[in-house]
């Protein structure tokens, strides 16, 4: 693979890998740290992967980055404490939602929340394919799982975060 | 075959409900489903809720890489090789541009209390003694962005980035304050009727 094809995967697929780095770590700093290294070593190694499986691979070492930063941590996985906020960049872009839903910060906040309690590899297959938009296919390339296991963890982690929030809403009606 | 309000068709409909936001069944199950929906309160909030946190999610922002990734990304391929990398539409040579920042800065920094401070020329005694000055301190300041050049090219090369390079740059500033005879009256003597050489020799 030429450096000039690794460029153009570079290109497209940086923002993709750096999403996935805030989201997972849910800290800034650590993130652009992730994010340069993996894009570092695609530069150096990229010639090594197959052309058509570059992006994936670049999603996959993000993660395993990112794993390995939590698990330094000592945080058990668990990504943003449930108290605080993310400490997360401006958004490069707002996506318009259905009103009832993403204007309020409010859900937004506590959806984050309840993202970071997620346990892998539920919070990656969500990522990628909620927040991320990947297909079932490219999930199950980037993370090397079956496309029935891609379903079935993205159904699950849907509704494991549902429960999670419906928690925080009845303990905040509670209050 | 789903039964309205009860138990067991509750579980089957609660267990489909990601399979059918995502139009993951077959067209009877769906029907069956949805039926179930109308009748059953539960499950038709259950369904909502899905519906919503998919939309929420799907609203949350993507990010866009910060430019010190791109500035870090085209240090290490100007380290490997002379072919220089494109990043965000430009080509950047960070390096130079972190010397070049780094020198300027210690001009700016360093020249400010000259610039600031109006040196009447009472004297040639005390005229002599100010170029005198003027020469150390452009002479540390030499110094002091060569060996921040140098600093911030491996911190860059390290991988530690633009920010790790800059941080150099600032705790160089901080030791030029602390250096011993600045500005003394030996310095100003010794300026006074010599020329005064602080730029080290370039290790190669």
């Amino acid at each position: 693979m030429t450096k000039a094809a690794i460029e153009t995967v570079i290109a497209e697929q940086r923002s993709r890998v750096f999403t996935l780095a805030v989201y997972l770590l849910g800290h800034r700093e650590e993130a652009e740290d992730v994010t340069q290294e993996v894009l570092i070593q695609c530069w150096r190694r990229g010639d090594e992967v197959a052309p058509e499986r570059l992006a994936a691979w670049l999603l996959r070492v993000t993660r395993n980055r990112c794993i390995d930063r939590l698990r330094a941590r000592g945080s058990r996985l668990r990504l943003l404490p449930r108290a605080a906020s993310p400490e997360l960049p401006d958004p490069v872009d707002e996506r318009p939602g259905p009103e009832s839903v993403a204007s309020g910060r409010e859900l937004q906040a506590a959806i984050l929340r309840a993202l970071g309690g997620l346990a892998e590899p539920y919070r990656s297959v969500v990522i990628l394919r909620e927040i991320q938009g990947l297909s079932y296919d490219e999930i199950a390339e980037a993370l090397e799982m079956p496309l029935n296991t891609v379903r079935v963890t993205l159904h699950r982690g849907r509704r494991k975060l549902r429960e999670e929030l419906r928690e925080e809403y009845e303990s905040a009606a509670a209050c | 075959v789903l039964r309205p309000v009860d138990g067991v068709a509750c579980a089957e409909v609660l267990d489909r409900i990601e399979a059918l936001l995502d139009a993951e069944v077959d067209s009877g199950t769906a029907a069956a489903i949805r039926a179930h929906l109308e009748s059953c309160a539960g499950c038709r909030a259950e369904w909502q809720r899905a519906g919503e946190l998919r939309a929420a999610l799907r609203a949350l922002p993507r990010y866009e890489a910060p430019p010190r990734v791109g500035a870090a990304l085209a240090a290490a391929a100007a380290a490997d090789g002379p072919r220089r990398l494109r990043y965000g539409g430009s080509r950047l040579r960070p390096v130079m541009a972190a010397a070049a920042l780094a020198a300027a800065a210690a001009l700016v920094v360093g020249l400010a209390p000259l610039l600031r401070t109006p040196r009447p020329a009472v004297s040639d005694l005390e005229a002599r003694a100010a170029a005198a000055d003027a020469r150390l301190a452009l002479g540390v300041l030499a110094a002091v962005a060569q060996r921040t050049e140098l600093r911030v090219r491996e911190r860059v090369l390290d991988g530690k980035g633009i920010a790790a390079g800059l941080d150099a740059v600032s705790r160089s500033f901080r030791r030029v304050k602390k250096l011993p005879g600045a500005g003394s009256p030996q310095a100003r003597r010794r300026g006074a009727g010599e020329t005064i050489r602080t730029i080290p020799e370039r290790s190669s």
